[in-house]
């Protein structure tokens, strides 16, 4: 055999080679039942000791045969035994030099009888390690006190491969090289990482994490222990949304946390709204503080890339957020982006391509349903002609005559056909399709399956003292109508350094580049256009009138000859150095920078009708802005026994400047063809321009004490300055103390099956002051006005002064509880809170007759109270299958306390004063003891029908207008019918995540969300148009004599009062689905691939509604529904 | 070690220092306050322009408060078929509002804008450094000019209404309506101020003081007192003005127009020899800052609405379009007759065929100017049968229009013309004749209204008439002929009806006003649509009634008056809570 195979003249093929494949596959059985049977048989008498520089395998082969009897086996078409090894061993086995020897070489050795050792080629698993005897390993995870501990997750450290121990603690993972560490990880314990080498058998007791998670928990100017937390603070992983595109980092949050409210978004910029707890404020923005990676983040949340992101904590209790003083009042978003770590660089890139659809689809009329409806609406409004005026000559009812029928009126018209489309007011180029059967489908034109777009690649490493991540993205994303795109160009480059032991410096830096340069078909305009209308002229242009009604536009008029530049670009960055004092102190001195740059221009040329009226228009916006802030923050961290102090002073000031160009011209006479880059070339230019200036200050100081891990206390007190608000009361005062108490930690505390209890109650005060920086003073508007041909400049007082203007102030109190059952198992949190908020920034409505509608004061009262429930199952979990849910459910209710404090009478049935009360103010929809969203407005008890014609008089109505609930029956329908119907907004709020891991490498995902007690303004209800007779429209249901529904009116419908239809919108959907599957490395580890995982992903997929309209969340406006498929690489 | 701590303590220190109070001094950099602005006399001329601009806003767009005005008189209904166009007073002209299109509020909004902005410069003239005592003066005057404007506009369209004196600088919500005539008497009393210090001649769009005679005679009227009414006119006739009776202006040297045609072009409204021109507001084409924003809409509103479809030829077919760039539509406008003139000013009053101002050959555009226009029928080009068209269509379709008023060559839109831009008189010494003959007929001078009534029509090349055809209908009737689109319609019949009723002339009294009035009378007898009560047009018939003499005070101003009391008018609901209204006007309120 020796003679056959290592003898073998290195080139020799030809009927050699083919015997030696039969061998080889004979060796493969042998070698699998080898396996099973014995492990590795390296005998420890025959170590050596090598010393070879730059040595041939063939060498070293022949060294080792000579001193140790083995013998290697290798096909010379695999094998390049003229390689060359540098070796130095010193009293090894045979097995360890050929590791070391084959370390960067693709092969790999086994073991086999009688000395035999098999050489291949690497086909499975790393090309750069030659190392691949596998085996498997056996064991059981124990727990410290000795028992079995089941759903441990066992790993090989770098792969995939994994398994989990079932319940009687016992695993068994195969496919284990021998040079692998295996780590062990469990909720609640330490990981441990053991290191595999010749053992087959590895049991190991897990040690319990000293309290709960060691997760550690941004609280704003620093981090705590997750177990050490005193507020109400709930940290989300950026892994947990990574089947998941978005473009919008918000997206992630929809429904996910309980007491954070983000809705879905309906663009294709993703933009939306998030409010944390209930809306504290009436008037100024209800947004939370972003703080990104520890420094306050002012730009748009749009400009961080999701996945960037390592982890998001949520501030929600007063006592966490008063560290950000006057900005905290809507709660704290904090958002860490990924750290550089380790020696050697990672490259991590993704991608992900997804299509848009919608949820749900309205359509316009189909060219038959225009007709029909073109009848109904001219029925309804020339109700004194015959009701068979308008019906086709041809389907003329029984007992009409086309005689009868052609005599409705005086006009002579041989042809019936004509006449009819006549009587539907039909325009001619609308008759002469109609007659060729020409049909066109705007909405089809102008709807479409979005292509989104997402790429992604980072590196992380390191090397020296110097860390470093870096990231860039594109996203390119299409919405379901045409011309709704986005791109977004974002680059992240974090860096740290320790200079020395005590000073490390560093930066954040990320820089965004978005267009939205393109103009979207505006939706409703695809609905009016005819069927019968054309794109396009005789002589190819596009119609601006589709159908010659010069009141209906081409919705592709814009879309199609706008000349438009919209590009915003961000620079967002933040320098600091961080000191290491004696004594347990540390001061930390970060500089951060916010540049922003808006160039949105635009040109409206002569072909559109809009740019003809004024020979084109041209428009350009240049808007820049700049902030800096400085943050001073010195700590001081210290351990006397079992008394543990942590205390944080923070000095920050900032100031913000902004500014803003306009110029316009319109007259482009001379040319056309320069667009927006020429302005000089038009006729009649004007400039607006607008900047603004605004500073801040702010000290803060923080002391985290904890008593013997058990008794914690925080105490913190913030000062604020601010240029906004009236020079009377520049600064505000903000101070908050929580305690807690870790039960479980208690000597007494017996109980087994409780792994973590934890009591938690904060009280703090916040602020708001979001609010227009220049809204204390009176303000003159100025306006422009001719004296025969010459322009003069006029002035006037635009807004009213408030000299006293300060800050909102929110106090709060919050209760938790933290607990953990059967080993963590069942975990979770539950919080109650009250918040008050006084001083409310409001735009006081005033009497208009003063010369002002509104003025800027603080007053009134809002409380919020609320409770939020979180609660993490590990449901199931064996070898092949582990099942892990999420369920959070919040609500939050809010009373508006007081307004303006002025006092009304109170009447009785019969108009006699019985009290008073404070007055509500209906211009705002604000009411004293209701919450904000309360919605007063006339009940509608459904539609006046047929026979009900008197009392829908006295109305001023008729059958087929909306039946208005008339409490005090005065036949007459005024605001004091007006009635308390609902709430606009959810009252409660449900989300169901479920992760199911199943096959070794599958995983589904599915988050199901429910916002529910909530109604809204349904406008597809009701018919108001007066033009119908000239447009299309919506296919949707219309009350007629034929058709007397109760749910919507007849067309044309009588308007007065103002009245509004509303539809419940409470809704439950499965809004996002995934399922992801990981390459085994076996696959792709040839491609030198760490990692590979492919997902699939949906969003919106099932809806389920009361709603009518299109999308109960976003009410008219279409949901999108997007489907993804994704790869991540990991390189 | 040692030298980084000092120099770490260093920084801290200094961040606090650099960071003194004045860091957070706030600083307006694009915004003009009233402590810079108002303090001389460039910041005072500055609200006069806005005050001056103001005037205009109902002159322009689609219906605009003097549309609101003409449609609530024995002139015009509205055509529009919309649910929301104001036929039905009684079901339409709420407190809570009357919609977007037709809306009767927009005249309160302006006007109490216009009265702060007033009451600015009188509160603040004071204190402000404005050397030349002439200047101070000039300017007060034109201050007390627009407020004065604003509530004689309001109490004839709202009754009693609360009077500001003063500008309020912090929140107020306890108002009180102040009596008619108590606002009536105060200002009067600040016009024959003004008149004393507003300049005899002015730039375009300001007010000289025969603008200020104009309305000083006006409100002399207004409060009964005749014979200062007919001062205030003689003077305002005999400040330099005179009625334009020779041919002038762009189009002077052709002979095909007239002199009224020269006197409503849109070149020739604000020229300086235009000397019958009291008050004008200015709109110009290629200002675009300075401009109304798609100009007077004089077409859209007061040209019927003939391409709609309605219109048929003898095959019926619709043998109307309003084609961008048919030659017609170019002509005749793209009028979608928000106001829709009926047959009282149509026809009943044009008895003088030679009168100008109806002269169909060039001036007036009868119906029978009307061919079919659309290339495609059969009738191209021949007159319009209308027999062939619904007969209850000529409401929107079919109705004649004083081309040389409501014409306005549009440059936004030269294809489809809806009215361009053009200045527009608010007050032009024709009127001021009438109102002297009105004076001399309350003061029984039959023989001095006559004259006054035969100057106007003299000009207009118009038989004179006799002493015994004066009366207030015929004065009425004459201002019709002279002043549509011109004169605030309603208000001026309001205003008669008061005067009856004050002086309890001819069965009226001030008691049942809102029963019985001369307004509603005359209203229904000129106004037949309007008497029928039973023309349904659209969604709602024509009709109203009595107390629609004065429109309800908006509820909003009500409601958010929370801690005093703005009467409603009668009629309206809201009204049993009214209070007796104050009579003395002083800077509480």
């Amino acid at each position: 055999m020796k003679l056959l195979l290592t003898k073998l003249p290195g080139r020799q093929a030809g009927p050699l080679k083919n015997l030696y494949r039969v061998m080889k596959l004979t060796w493969l059985l042998v070698l699998t039942l080898c396996l099973q049977t014995s492990a590795s048989v390296w005998s420890q008498t025959s170590s050596l000791s090598l010393k070879l520089n730059n040595t041939t395998l063939q060498e070293l082969f022949n060294t080792i045969e000579n001193k140790t009897g083995y013998r290697f086996f290798y096909n010379n078409d695999e094998v390049d035994v003229s390689q060359k090894v540098t070796l130095s061993i010193n009293d090894k086995t045979v097995g360890d030099i050929l590791s070391q020897a084959f370390k960067d070489l693709p092969y790999s050795f086994k073991e086999l009888e009688n000395k035999l050792i098999l050489i291949e080629r690497t086909e499975n698993e790393t090309g750069n390690t030659g190392l691949q005897q596998q085996k498997t390993i056996n064991g059981k995870v124990n727990d410290p006190k000795g028992l079995p501990l089941p759903g441990v997750t066992v790993l090989v450290k770098g792969t995939t491969n994994g398994t989990v121990t079932g319940a009687d603690g016992n695993y068994s993972l195969g496919n284990v090289p021998l040079n692998a560490t295996l780590v062990f990880s469990f909720v609640g314990m330490k990981s441990q990482e053991v290191i595999v080498e010749n053992q087959t058998e590895i049991n190991i007791a897990l040690q319990e994490e000293a309290i709960g998670i060691e997760e550690v928990v941004a609280i704003g100017y620093g981090t705590v222990k997750k177990s050490d937390l005193t507020g109400s603070v709930t940290k989300i992983k950026g892994q947990q949304f990574e089947n998941q595109q978005a473009a919008n980092l918000l997206q992630y949050l929809t429904g996910t946390v309980a007491g954070v409210s983000v809705n879905n978004s309906t663009s294709a910029s993703e933009s939306t709204q998030i409010e944390v707890r209930g809306p504290t404020s009436l008037n100024a923005n209800n947004t939370p503080l972003i703080v990104l990676d520890g420094v306050i983040f002012n730009g748009n949340i749009t400009d961080i890339n999701p996945n960037d992101i390592e982890s998001i904590d949520i501030l929600k209790d007063a006592s966490s957020a008063a560290v950000f003083g006057s900005r905290s009042a809507s709660g704290v978003v904090i958002i860490n982006t990924k750290k550089g770590s380790g020696d050697e660089v990672t490259i991590n890139l993704s991608s992900q391509l997804g299509i848009t659809g919608t949820t749900n689809e309205i359509q316009p009329y189909s060219p038959e349903g225009y007709l029909k409806f073109r009848q109904d609406f001219l029925r309804r409004t020339n109700p004194s002609f015959p009701t068979a005026y308008y019906d086709n000559p041809n389907s003329l009812p029984e007992g009409i005559t086309l005689d009868t029928w052609q005599k409705y009126d005086e006009t002579v018209n041989p042809d019936p056909e004509d006449t009819w489309m006549n009587r539907l007011k039909l325009r001619e180029i609308e008759k002469k399709n109609i007659l060729e059967g020409k049909t066109f489908d705007w909405f089809d034109e102008g709807m479409r399956t979005g292509i989104r777009q997402n790429y992604d690649v980072s590196l992380n490493g390191g090397t020296g003292v110097l860390k470093y991540y870096w990231s860039a993205g594109y996203t390119d994303n299409e919405n379901y109508i045409l011309g709704d795109d986005y791109k977004i160009v974002r680059t992240r480059l974090n860096t740290d350094a320790n200079v020395t032991n005590y000073l490390k410096v560093g930066m954040n830096a990320q820089f965004s580049s978005k267009d939205e340069s393109n103009v979207t078909v505006n939706m409703g305009n695809l609905a009016t256009q005819s069927p019968y209308g054309q794109l396009y002229d005789d002589n190819g242009e596009l119609k601006w009138y589709p159908h010659d009604d010069s009141n209906i536009t081409n919705p592709f008029m814009n879309y199609y000859n706008y000349d438009k530049f919209n590009k915003a670009q961000n620079l967002f960055a933040n320098i600091y150095g961080e000191l290491n004092l004696p004594f347990g102190f540390s001061f930390k001195t970060s500089f951060i920078n916010r540049y922003d740059w808006v160039k949105n221009y635009y040109y409206n040329p002569s072909t559109t009708p809009v740019g003809n009226k004024t020979m084109g228009y041209a428009q350009r916006i240049n808007s820049s802005l700049y902030e800096w802030q400085i943050d001073n923050i010195l700590t001081w961290k210290k351990k006397f026994g079992e008394h543990d102090f942590n205390v944080t002073l923070l000095y920050n000031a900032e100031k913000k400047q902004t500014w803003r160009d306009q110029v316009e011209n319109i007259g482009f006479l001379a040319s056309e063809a320069l667009t927006y880059h020429q302005l000089n070339a038009g006729s009649s230019p004007t400039v607006i321009n607008n900047d603004t200036y605004s500073t801040g200050t702010a000290m803060m100081g923080r002391l985290n004490y904890v008593l013997k891990s058990r008794y914690f206390l925080t105490l913190t007190y913030r000062q604020d300055g601010y240029s906004a608000f009236g020079q009377l009361n520049p600064y505000a005062n903000f101070p908050s103390a929580a305690v807690a108490w870790n039960v479980k930690n208690e000597n007494f505390f017996k109980t087994k099956w409780v792994s973590n209890l934890k009591l938690r109650t904060s009280y703090g005060v916040n602020g708001n002051r979001d609010i227009g920086i220049y809204d204390a003073l009176a303000q003159l508007g100025t306006t422009k006005y001719l004296s025969g041909t010459t322009v003069v400049s006029g002035i006037y007082s635009a807004t009213m002064a408030n000299a006293d203007l300060r800050w909102e102030r929110t106090t709060a109190l919050n209760g938790g509880i933290d607990f953990g059952f059967f080993n963590g198992k069942i975990s979770g949190s539950a919080e109650v809170y009250k918040m008050k908020t006084t001083d409310l920034l409001l735009l006081r409505s005033l009497p208009a007759i003063i010369g002002y509608k509104s003025v800027m004061s603080n007053m009134g009262q809002l409380d919020n109270k609320g409770f939020e429930f979180t609660l993490e199952t590990r449901n199931y979990s064996d070898k092949k299958v582990s099942w892990n849910s999420s369920l959070v459910f919040s609500f939050n209710r809010n009373e508006i306390v007081h307004l303006y404090g002025e006092m009304v009478d109170v009447f009785d049935k019969d108009g006699n004063v019985i009290g008073q009360k404070e007055a509500d103010d209906r211009t705002n929809g604000w009411f004293i003891g209701e919450s904000i969203d309360r919605v007063w407005d006339y009940r509608a008890l459904g539609i006046w029908q047929l026979g009900e014609e008197e009392e829908a008089k006295s109305f001023g109505k008729a059958p087929g207008d909306v039946k208005l609930n008339d409490p005090d029956g005065n036949g007459i329908s005024t605001q004091e019918d007006k009635e308390f119907l609902g709430y606009s907004k959810p009252r409660y709020h449900w989300g169901l995540r479920n992760d199911i891991s199943f096959l070794k490498n599958f995983t589904f995902s599915c988050f199901i969300r429910a916002e529910l007690g909530y109604m809204g303004p349904n406008g597809l209800l009701m018919h108001k148009s007066q033009t119908e007779d000239r447009q299309n429209a919506w296919d949707v249901p219309y009350w007629s004599p034929t058709n007397p529904i109760n749910t919507a009116t007849r067309l044309n419908t009588v308007d007065t009062p103002v009245f509004t239809l509303y539809e419940s919108r409470g809704f439950v959907r499965l809004q996002d689905a995934s399922i992801s599957y990981n390459i085994p490395g076996s696959i792709i580890n040839k491609l030198k691939i760490n990692r590979c995982k492919v997902y699939l992903s949906g969003r919106n997929m099932l809806t389920f509604s009361k709603w009518s309209g299109w999308d109960p969340e976003s009410g008219n406006t279409p949901m999108p529904r997007i489907y993804t498929f994704g790869i991540d690489l990991t390189l | 070690m040692k030298k980084i701590k000092i120099l770490i303590a260093l920084t801290f220190i200094l961040g606090f220092l650099s960071c003194n109070d004045s860091f957070l001094d706030i600083k307006p950099l694009s915004i003009f306050t009233p402590e810079s602005i108002y303090t001389d006399e460039t910041g005072f001329k500055g609200v006069l322009v806005t005050l001056r601009k103001n005037l205009r806003f109902e002159f322009y767009g689609q219906v605009g408060a003097i549309g609101c005005e003409i449609i609530s008189s024995d002139m015009a209904i509205a055509a529009n078929k919309g649910a929301d166009a104001m036929h039905n007073y009684d079901t339409q002209l709420l407190p809570t509002g009357t919609g977007s299109t037709y809306n009767f509020f927009e005249l309160w909004d302006v006007a109490y804008n216009q009265i702060r902005n007033a009451n600015v410069v009188l509160s603040r003239i004071d204190k402000a450094d404005i050397k030349n005592e002439a200047t101070k003066k000039e300017i007060v005057a034109e201050a007390l000019f627009h407020r004065s404007y604003w509530y004689y506009r309001l109490v004839h369209v709202f009754g009693d209404v609360p009077f500001l004196s003063r500008e309020y600088t912090e929140p107020k919500i306890d108002f009180y309506t102040h009596a008619r005539k108590t606002i009536l008497t105060k200002i009067q009393e600040d016009m024959n101020v003004a008149v004393q210090s507003l300049p005899m001649t002015v730039d375009p769009g300001a007010v000289s003081r025969a603008a200020g005679y104009h309305l000083l005679a006006k409100i002399c009227l207004a409060n009964s007192k005749f014979s200062d009414a007919v001062n205030a006119a003689t003077a305002a006739i005999s400040g330099g003005n005179t009625l334009m009776t020779a041919r002038f202006g762009q189009v002077a040297s052709n002979p095909k127009y007239n002199v009224i045609w020269d006197l409503h072009q849109k070149e020739n409204k604000s020229l300086s020899i235009n000397k019958e021109a009291l008050l004008v507001v200015q709109d110009k084409y290629g200002f675009p800052d300075a401009e109304v924003s798609g100009g007077t809409y004089a077409m859209r509103r007061y040209v019927p609405c003939w391409w709609n479809n309605y219109i048929k030829d003898p095959n019926g077919k619709h043998a109307m379009t309003d084609a961008s760039g048919n030659p017609f539509t170019i002509l005749w406008g793209r009028g979608v007759a928000y106001v829709r003139t009926i047959n009282y000013y149509n026809y009943d009053i044009w008895k003088d065929p030679t009168d100008l101002r109806h002269d169909t050959l060039t001036n007036w555009f009868s119906t029978d100017k009307f061919v079919y226009n659309n290339p495609t029928s059969k009738y191209y080009m021949q007159k319009v049968q209308i027999k062939y068209s619904n007969a209850k269509d000529t409401i929107h379709c079919w109705f004649p229009f004083p081309y040389y008023k409501v014409y306005v060559a549009d440059e936004e839109r030269p294809q489809q013309p809806y009215g361009g831009h053009s200045d527009w008189y608010v007050f032009r010494l024709a009127e001021t004749y009438l109102l002297r003959a009105e004076a001399y007929y309350w003061l029984n001078d039959l023989q001095k209204a006559a004259d006054d009534i035969n100057i106007v029509r003299n000009r207009a090349n118009a038989a004179p008439i006799t002493t015994a055809q004066v009366d207030i209908n015929y004065i009425l009737d004459e201002r019709a002929r002279e002043l549509f689109a011109e004169e605030p319609r309603k208000t001026e019949i309001t205003r008669i009806a008061f005067i009856m009723a004050d002086n309890k002339k001819f069965g009226y009294t001030i008691e049942n006003f809102s029963t019985k009035n001369y307004w509603y009378d005359r209203v229904i007898e000129k106004n037949a649509f309007y008497r029928a009560e039973n023309i349904l047009w659209g969604t709602n018939i024509y009709k109203l009634s009595p107390f629609h003499v004065l429109w309800p005070i908006p509820a909003s101003a009500i409601e958010s008056n929370i801690g005093g009391v703005i009467n409603q008018n009668v009629g309206y609901i809201g009204s049993e809570k009214n209070q007796t209204p104050l009579t003395i006007i002083d800077n509480n309120q």
